[in-house]
């Protein structure tokens, strides 16, 4: 007697269960075999990917210069500034995932200032110090070396922050401006840094008394938190899965890396940092003091392109947004991607859709080599 | 931030919301869904319902109190152990951390005044009609150049 449908179509799922959770088993063999070589393999990460040389060196600070068989097609050089809570080899990170890659190809002189990392010596160095004193001074050098009366500057998060406040006090020195996922209004409270950086939850000067510079621990650890269970749990589970995929884990490991690679905040920049822009909002309300000077972002007057990530939960888009109705410029653009905060830079879609888009941005602002 | 966070009605919240979030992750399969990866969607609605009460959680009152008495008590526990340290030292005759800051700090203050100096000489000779080079706001910190150059130009 034929069976009915239903037991037929019971038996099917029944097996093809069967055969799945039997596939997996065999497919767990293999990931458990490859698990004891995940950490050799981690040691041979290679960071940087595009050729460099340093060109300038100050204190703990260094100035990298990409090199590269592509010829400069622009006169106006390119200054990457990176935040100064990481390592900024982030710009960088591997063959076709680096940022840096993208503009020396499509000709452009690149430079890279490296933050190197702070030691206690470094405790009372301000935020004036690091923009009107070392970012000036690698500003000058660049264009001393290249012969050319100013620079584009492409700042990613803080380094985003602190190169327009840059460009507000030197606008002569900057010839274009890109800003990507820099926070600029933190007068929302879209973020969970925002509330945790609360002056009544938070006291920063008893901290930075306590601890002098900000320990690479903390704020790593305030990172992780932000999204507990994607960093914690989803995060291991998806390595585990796709741990015999070559590509897969060449990609995790070196993003881990320098995700781990945490550095030391000097003190006062963090209790600047946390008390004028976190807590007080200042930049945006055009009351941010920088030594003896006041920032006006009003005085930013160069062509501004606002890079965001729509998913971004470390400097939401309500932080970036602000920046380009503050500025005093008449060339201003807005780009948002759908990625997170790292994704915007060396994401698969920032890296085929975005970067592309903002080399051509710039290339249409600068001169060309005669 | 949460006005109310109450523990036991989020925690039956989130509990529904896992229930309907597998269902539809359930629903959204077809019959040609591999098994493996029915099961990946389930375990991926459960992880976003997590994630979600999880920010909930973390901007709440209770989380925030939380977060500053963990906090103070950290610090309070690094200031109880640095002064003891101190304390030791200076019994010891040897030299602490704090006192290795108060000269940092000093010689900061110190290279602050003389680059307001500097910088106030520099306005009066470019008033005089002297140099016309570019006027540079600050340089970089002398406390922490090197010893053996001034600058290290390649």
């Amino acid at each position: 007697m034929p069976q009915s449908n239903g037991n037929h179509g019971t038996a099917n799922v029944v097996a093809d269960w069967t055969a799945a959770w039997a596939d997996e088993a065999a497919a767990n063999f293999s990931r458990m075999a490859r698990l004891p070589f995940l950490w050799q393999r981690a040691q041979n990460v290679v960071k940087g990917a595009t050729p460099s040389e340093v060109v300038y060196e100050e204190d703990r600070i260094k100035l990298l210069h990409y090199m590269s068989d592509t010829p400069v097609a622009y006169k106006t050089p390119v200054l990457f500034v990176f935040a100064l809570v990481n390592r900024p080899y982030i710009l960088d990170l591997k063959r076709g995932r680096s940022v840096v890659e993208h503009f020396v190809n499509s000709g452009f002189d690149t430079y890279l200032l490296d933050w190197g990392v702070p030691t206690d010596a470094d405790r009372f160095l301000t935020l004036e110090d690091h923009i009107n004193g070392y970012l000036m001074n690698v500003v000058e050098h660049v264009c001393e070396r290249t012969g050319s009366s100013d620079v584009n500057v492409l700042g990613y998060c803080m380094g985003g922050t602190m190169s327009a406040m840059f460009t507000s006090l030197h606008q002569d020195l900057v010839r274009n401006l890109i800003m990507l996922a820099a926070g600029i209004d933190f007068g929302s409270r879209d973020g969970l840094l925002q509330l945790w950086t609360d002056s009544s939850v938070f006291d920063v000067d008893r901290f930075v008394k306590v601890h002098g510079n900000c320990p690479p621990w903390f704020l790593q650890n305030a990172f992780l938190m932000l999204k507990p269970v994607q960093n914690l749990i989803e995060k291991p589970i998806n390595l585990y899965e796709k741990v015999t995929d070559p590509d897969f884990v060449d990609d995790y490991l070196t993003m881990e890396g320098w995700l781990n690679d945490n550095i030391p905040v000097p003190g006062e920049v963090f209790r600047e940092f946390v008390k004028y822009l976190y807590q007080q909002n200042r930049l945006a309300k055009g009351t941010m003091p920088l030594g003896k000077h006041q920032v006006n972002l009003k005085n930013v007057t160069c062509p501004v392109l606002n890079l965001m990530a729509t998913k971004d939960d470390l400097v939401p888009c309500s932080q970036s947004a602000a920046f380009n109705q503050l500025v005093g410029s008449t060339d201003k653009q807005t780009i948002e991607l759908k990625a997170g905060h790292i994704g915007l830079a060396v994401g698969s879609r920032a890296q085929k859709e975005l970067w592309p888009q903002a080399c051509q941005w710039i290339a249409a602002r600068s001169e060309p080599v005669a | 931030m949460n006005e109310t966070f109450n523990p036991s009605q989020k925690f039956l919240e989130f509990w529904a919301d896992v229930a309907a979030k597998v269902a539809a992750a359930g629903a959204a399969g077809n019959g040609s869904t591999p098994p493996m990866q029915a099961a990946r969607d389930v375990r991926g609605a459960v992880f976003d319902a997590m994630s979600q009460y999880a920010d909930q959680f973390m901007r709440s009152p209770q989380f925030l109190e939380f977060a500053r008495h963990s906090l103070d008590g950290s610090l309070q526990f690094r200031e109880q152990a640095n002064d003891f340290l101190t304390k030791l030292r200076h019994e010891l005759q040897g030299v602490a951390k704090q006192d290795v800051e108060s000269v940092l700090a000093a010689v900061h203050q110190m290279e602050r005044r003389v680059m307001d100096r500097l910088d106030a000489i520099e306005k009066k000779l470019s008033g005089l009609g002297g140099n016309t080079a570019r006027t540079t706001e600050r340089a970089a910190p002398a406390s922490a150049r090197t010893r053996n150059a001034p600058r290290n130009r390649k």
